[in-house]
């Protein structure tokens, strides 16, 4: 994973997400979240490109994904810009959980549990999903 | 993935790594249902070292739960950390799991 300034920019490959996720943790903490809201931040952000790698380019490593960290003076905003399959509608709200005992259903719910605004555009061949925290 | 493992009085106990994510879950998947496998079905799976799971980390764990209570065995969670914490009560697996925070409480829990 490649990163300059506040861009990160990785591979479609999960083996790069643990990287990911490691910097995006020292980003919360530079940014004065405590560690559980630093945890939540992270887990969002961490299960969208999940969803990224497994649905938008289908487990096809070879496509880049570009992370985008934007402080604001009350909030930070990670948006999430890939060149795959548009996505289909972000659900109007969150999206209940499976069974506690279901292997999967749970990304959509943590993202939008653990964030206060998620947002997507198609912007040209472009998918930007943009996740917000308030500070 | 190379998962730490020990047998005590017929009770598997698994250390999971740093990390439960993605790129690694089929790997532990696989793992811990071979221990579970080859033994009673009882499992204590010990977090201490980990501090970060995703979704497919939460799956890993539903899958043991599912392994082990088909040969009438179970699954308890230990040394759970803060933040663990927070994502299993968010999706709702501490109402399915047994949560103790040390080994030996699990281990009596679970003879």
């Amino acid at each position: 994973m490649a990163h300059a300034g506040t861009h990160l920019i990785l591979d479609s490959n999960p083996a790069e997400v643990p990287h990911l996720q490691a910097r995006l943790s020292t980003l919360c903490g530079e940014a004065g979240l405590d560690d559980l809201a630093g945890f939540q931040l992270t887990c969002a952000v961490v299960e969208a490109v999940n969803n990224c790698i497994e649905h938008t380019f289908r487990g096809e490593t070879g496509h880049q994904i570009t992370l985008r960290w934007i402080r604001q003076q009350d909030s930070v905003s990670v948006e999430i810009r890939d060149q795959g399959e548009p996505m289909p509608a972000l659900p109007a709200e969150s999206p209940e959980l499976p069974e506690p005992d279901a292997e999967s259903g749970r990304g959509w719910h943590i993202i939008y549990q653990w964030t206060d605004r998620v947002t997507y555009a198609r912007q040209g061949n472009e998918n930007v999903l943009t996740l917000t925290r308030r500070l | 993935m190379n998962l730490e493992h020990r047998t005590l009085d017929g009770i598997d106990i698994v250390k999971l790594p740093e990390r439960l994510m993605m790129a690694d879950a089929s790997t532990a998947r696989a793992a811990v249902k071979e221990i579970i496998g080859l033994g009673t079905g009882k499992l204590i799976l010990d977090l201490a070292d980990t501090t970060f799971i995703d979704s497919s980390g939460l799956a890993v764990l539903v899958s043991s739960l599912q392994a082990a209570r088909k040969k009438d065995g179970d699954v308890y969670l230990i040394h759970m950390g803060n933040t663990v914490r927070a994502l299993c009560e968010l999706t709702r697996l501490h109402t399915v799991f047994q949560i103790f925070d040390d080994e030996a409480a699990a281990l009596r829990a679970l003879k």
